[in-house]
This record gives C-alpha cells, sequence and structure tokens, in this order.
C-alpha cells in the first residue's frame, strides 16, 4: 500500500517537472533541433538569449509592469483583508464574493471584456492598462493571502493596543503592520511572479512596448529557438531566486 | 488672587459608577441591568460563571464593548461615548495579549511612546514598572521566550505604567498552573496596596475571589445575584446560588412558615427549622437552609439529623463525607477517624449559625 502511495506521489511530480527537465535539457544541447538524440553540451543558447536586446527589453518592459504591479495588488489585497478580518460591516460575503468572481470568470472573457471598456472610455492600451489589468485579477491572490496571515493573528493585541492609548493609525502603523510584515512580502512576490508570467489578459490590453511573457509566446509560436528554452530556464531560475530570498527575509524576521 | 485647586483622588463619591446597564449581542440579553459602584482604592471582582455577563461588563468599561442601555461614569463623567483609548483605565487581558513583536522593555513602554516622552523617561519609568512586577531582568527578551507566568506581569507592568485610575483584568490568573496562581493572588493583592490603585478582577474561581477581594459581585445570567464583602458573600448569602456557587453549601429546600425580624422559620423535610435569614423573604416563599460543611459536626449538640455515609474522600489533615439523609446528601468535615461506608451516623448542627437564603437549587432565580 505504502509503495503504491509513494509510486502515486511520485507520478505526480514526474507529470508536474517531467516538462521543465525536458526544457532544460534542450536549453544545454548543441543543436538548433529541439529533438532527441542530444548532439553534446553548449551554453550559447544561453549566451545568446541574454545578448538578445529584443528579449532584454522585454524583460524591462515585464519588470515595468510587475513591480508596480505587486505593489498595488498588495496595497489593495491588504486593505481588503483588513477589511474582511478586522470589521464588522453589512454584506461582508457579497464584498467577499465580489473580490474573487473575477477569478471564476475566464481569462479570455475578462480580457475582451476589459478591451471594450477600454475603447468605450477612450483609454489607449499601454502598460498603464496592462497595471491596472493584472492588478484586478491579482487581486483575489493577495487578499486571501494576507488574510490568512490576519485571521491568525491575535485581535486582542490590537485591542490592547487601543487600551494603551493608541489611534487608529498608531494600531495600523505599530502593531497591525509589523505583525502583517511576512503576509505582505508574501503577497507581493506572488504578486510580482504571476504578473510577469501573465499571458492572456496582458496579450489583449498591451500595446506597442510588450513584456517579456507575450515576447515568449510569440517566438515560441513563429521563431522556435534552443535559445527559448534557455530563457524559460533563466525566468524559472529568477522566480525560485525570488521566493528564496523573499523566504529567507521571513525567517530572518522570527 | 485664588489660588486653583486639584482635586484629586476619594471626593467621597465611588470611583466608578453603572446604573442599568445593559449589553444585548443582536437581541440576546448577555447584561440584563445592572447597578453597582467601585470605591477608590478598592480590590473589585466580578465573580460568576462562564457566559454570566462578567467579562462583558469589564469590556464596556474598558472601551471595547458599546453600551446597549443605562449609564456607566468614571469619576461622575460618562464613559459611553468614549473611545478605548482615551479612556483612563487599562487591561490585563487573559491572554495577555503582549506585542509579539516588541521586547518586554517595548511592551511596557508602549503607552509611553505613544505619548512621545523622551527615551530616557520611558527608559526610567520601564525599568520602574518591571521592578515592581519583579521582571527587571527581563526586559531585553521577547514575549515568546517568556513562560506564562512572567508574560503575565509583563502585562500587569504594561498595564499599570499609565497609571491608570482603574484597572481591569479579564480571568489573569485562568491559564496559570494552581501553584503559580497562588503566588499571584498574592502579588496582586499586595500590588494594589502599593499602588493605592483601584484593581477590577473578572474571575470564575471564588477562591481567588475571596483572596483578593474588598469587594465581590456575584454574577448569575446576566445579573447581579449579591454583592458585599466576601464575609458577608459566605456567612450572609443572599439566594441558594450564591450559597452554592460560594463555598459549596448543603442546602435544605423548603418554604418559609414565617418571619420574625431578623429569623425565619423554614419547613424542611426534617421538620420546622429557624435561622437567621436574608431580607425580604416572606412566609410561602421557597427558600434553603444553608448549612456549610464546617457547621455540622459529628457528635455535639443542637438540631440532629441521621443519615448513611455513601463517601469519605480523605484530604489530609481533614477528610469530607457524604451523607445520605432523606432525599438529601449532606457534606460534612470531619477531622478524626471518618466513620465506615455505610454506617448510620448522627449529624448535629446549631441553628443559630445556619442561614436561610432565598430560592433553591435547579429553580431559575
Amino acid at each position: 500500500m505504502e509503495r503504491l502511495l509513494k509510486g502515486y506521489v511520485g507520478l505526480v511530480y514526474a507529470f508536474m517537472y517531467l516538462p521543465i527537465l525536458v526544457v532544460a535539457v534542450f536549453s544545454f544541447n548543441a543543436s538548433d533541433m529541439i529533438a532527441f538524440p542530444l548532439s553534446g553540451f553548449t551554453l550559447d543558447w544561453y549566451a545568446k538569449a541574454l545578448s538578445d536586446t529584443r528579449l532584454l527589453t522585454g524583460f524591462g518592459t515585464s519588470l515595468l509592469v510587475a513591480v508596480p504591479t505587486a505593489i498595488a495588488a498588495t496595497a489593495l489585497g491588504a486593505a481588503a483583508a483588513l477589511a474582511l478580518t478586522r470589521y464588522r460591516f453589512k454584506r461582508k460575503y457579497l464584498f467577499l464574493a465580489l473580490l474573487v468572481v473575477p477569478f471564476f470568470i475566464p481569462r479570455i472573457i475578462l480580457a475582451v471584456s476589459h478591451l471594450i471598456v477600454m475603447s468605450e472610455v477612450g483609454l489607449e492600451r499601454n502598460l498603464v492598462t496592462v497595471i491596472i489589468a493584472q492588478t484586478l485579477i491579482i487581486l483575489p491572490f493577495t487578499v486571501m493571502v494576507i488574510a490568512s496571515v490576519l485571521i491568525r493573528l491575535d485581535s486582542r493585541v490590537e485591542e490592547a493596543a487601543a487600551d494603551l492609548g493608541a489611534t487608529g493609525w498608531q494600531i495600523f502603523r505599530r502593531v497591525q503592520l509589523p505583525l502583517m510584515r511576512n503576509g505582505l512580502i508574501a503577497a507581493s512576490f506572488i504578486a510580482f511572479v504571476l504578473s510577469s508570467s501573465e499571458y492572456v489578459l496582458t496579450n489583449f490590453v498591451s500595446g506597442r512596448s510588450q513584456p517579456l511573457s507575450i515576447l515568449v509566446a510569440s517566438d515560441f509560436r513563429f521563431n522556435l529557438s534552443p535559445a527559448l528554452d534557455a530563457l524559460a530556464m533563466l525566468i524559472v531560475l529568477f522566480n525560485v531566486a525570488i521566493v528564496v530570498v523573499s523566504e529567507a527575509v521571513r525567517m530572518r524576521s522570527k | 488672587m485664588p489660588s486653583a485647586t486639584i482635586n484629586e483622588g476619594p471626593s467621597g463619591k465611588p470611583l466608578l459608577v453603572a446604573r442599568a446597564l445593559k449589553k444585548f449581542y443582536g437581541g440576546e440579553p448577555a447584561v440584563r441591568g445592572v447597578d453597582f459602584s467601585i470605591e477608590h482604592n478598592s480590590y473589585v471582582t466580578l465573580l460568576g460563571p462562564s457566559g454570566c455577563g462578567k467579562t462583558t461588563i469589564l469590556r464596556m468599561i474598558g472601551g471595547f464593548e458599546a453600551v446597549s442601555a443605562g449609564t456607566l461614569e468614571l469619576d461622575q463623567r460618562s464613559l459611553v461615548d468614549v473611545s478605548a483609548n482615551r479612556r483612563p483605565v487599562n487591561t490585563v487581558f487573559q491572554s495577555y495579549a503582549l506585542f509579539p513583536h516588541l521586547t518586554v522593555a517595548e511592551n511596557v513602554g508602549f503607552s509611553l511612546s505613544l505619548k512621545g516622552l523622551d527615551r530616557a523617561t520611558i527608559q526610567t519609568r520601564v525599568a520602574g514598572a518591571l521592578a515592581m512586577v519583579r521582571m527587571e531582568a527581563m526586559s531585553g527578551r521577547w514575549p515568546r521566550q517568556l513562560s506564562g507566568g512572567q508574560q503575565q506581569r509583563v502585562a500587569l507592568a504594561r498595564a499599570i505604567i499609565n497609571e491608570p485610575k482603574l484597572l481591569l483584568l479579564d480571568e489573569p490568573l485562568s491559564a496559570l498552573d494552581r501553584k503559580m496562581r497562588k503566588d499571584m493572588q498574592i502579588e496582586l493583592k499586595d500590588l494594589q496596596r502599593r499602588l493605592g490603585m483601584t484593581f477590577l478582577h473578572v474571575t470564575h474561581d471564588q477562591e481567588e475571589a475571596f483572596a483578593l477581594s474588598d469587594w465581590i459581585i456575584v454574577m448569575n445570567r446576566g445579573v447581579i445575584e449579591q454583592q458585599g464583602s466576601p464575609e458577608d458573600i459566605y456567612r450572609r448569602p443572599a439566594s441558594a446560588y450564591v450559597a452554592d456557587f460560594i463555598g459549596g453549601a448543603n442546602l435544605l429546600s423548603g418554604k418559609i412558615a414565617g418571619v420574625k425580624g431578623e429569623l425565619a422559620a423554614i419547613d424542611t423535610e426534617f421538620g420546622t427549622i429557624e435561622a437567621p435569614c436574608t431580607s425580604g423573604l416572606n412566609a410561602g416563599q421557597v427558600a434553603s437552609l444553608c448549612l456549610r460543611p464546617e457547621q455540622i459536626s459529628l457528635n455535639g449538640n443542637g438540631r440532629a439529623i441521621s443519615g448513611a455515609v455513601s463517601h469519605v474522600v480523605f484530604q489530609g489533615a481533614e477528610s469530607l463525607i457524604e451523607v445520605e439523609a432523606g432525599k438529601s446528601r449532606l457534606q460534612v468535615r470531619c477531622e478524626r477517624t471518618p466513620p465506615e461506608v455505610g454506617s448510620t451516623i448522627k449529624l448535629t448542627f446549631d441553628p443559630q449559625r445556619a442561614w436561610i437564603a432565598a430560592g433553591a437549587m435547579g429553580q431559575g432565580s
């Protein structure tokens, strides 16, 4: 029974990681063809990916979108999470439902409707519209991450602060904010990773300057090369590095 | 020039006065209209089982719950519309509620740093408050590095540093073990005397209430059953509920046959017994004769009841004997070798030392 269970777990992980492993293998393969048999080891594809100015510009654009999106989604998420966990108000469940509903709407439908509204209002497609659209769909994730931290915090601590003379702002600044710091860090990194890998919505609402995810997707279709595998591995490494750094920050703060 | 006088301390008026104080939670009454006052420089306990409304009263005084109806005045000023952070009242919370991200010294100095006092002043006063609770050595520690008893002391220091007019303590000792609880009781009482501060302490533990209080308010189901000095409450319980809740009395219920001044006659299953009584009793009313275990003896004079020994509980210096007599089970203390289980014995008591309280157990009051 236990062997069966272990085999099953192994299979699930294989299914998850085998495709990434294949990409990793071909990123080091000394051949133009993304096909077996392998023909030797090379780092040329990494060199090529890192010297491609178009891709580097795309990476820069991704950062220009992901950083403000992460900040906005985290700030708005924190406000919503505080409202949900710390205040009594009417129609709280409606408030929560409206927050998470976008998560259940197919991205393509959201994308098209965003486009329609933008053209009706007369908004031009640019990086700002990408940031706004991404923030909206990432918000449910940041709210949940921050709310899960707030729920575990003893709200008596906030009562104690009020008891000792703290105003609403002082309670937030001196007690709630430091205690929810880990949640804010985790939420902002999740928002950053989600933003940099978002494709469907970004594809629709971005204008002339396109983030890396759009460039990579179009290249995979029209300009396939092992350099893209190398780029994909660099992105994976970058994201892992972000998670490791954020966890390290979290551990040290304990 | 007439000199300005600052009127501090007792002016003959109580520190806190609650009148017809009520609290509803969505129509459900938690506090059904209570009246009490708290004198300056006294140690008062709100005593009752969980759900009796005692913590709700404390939270209304602290400013964490809104008052539904009635008045609440501190030094003759209404507290009703004053927010928690503006009340000259501080609280020691049941779970201590120390700030986990601040050191012991920072926790204690929290209220002073909110006021914008300079570092040196804060340091001096924090050291003083920590010395009061004998925690000077721990000032650099984090709350998670402290034991329950130590956290308790820090919470206490944090609450008294600002010299509140009234200190609220919400079941502060309930998380401590028995030995620690006894030590802390003595320290709390001592601290209250040394500071000359008024303490209002919520507890469900009657021993704790007796050990600490100048004044006890006994609560049951959102109302005050009785308030008075510990001795009053123990010797002259107003109701069967109080007699039973405080110190485990033997209660013989029956109807009042007649009242004559401070004495009443009650028809019990062991005949009519005349004893001192609580005020306001009328003939025909259901009441209970209260006999404390120590008021019954195994070989004395006075009224006698015979019964069979059903249990003997060894308690060290003495034994607690349970006797079945008629429909009643009576508990008696015995300092000698206890009688055999099953043997029939004669219990005697002096009716002049017994007490008749209103109502009977298992009956709404």
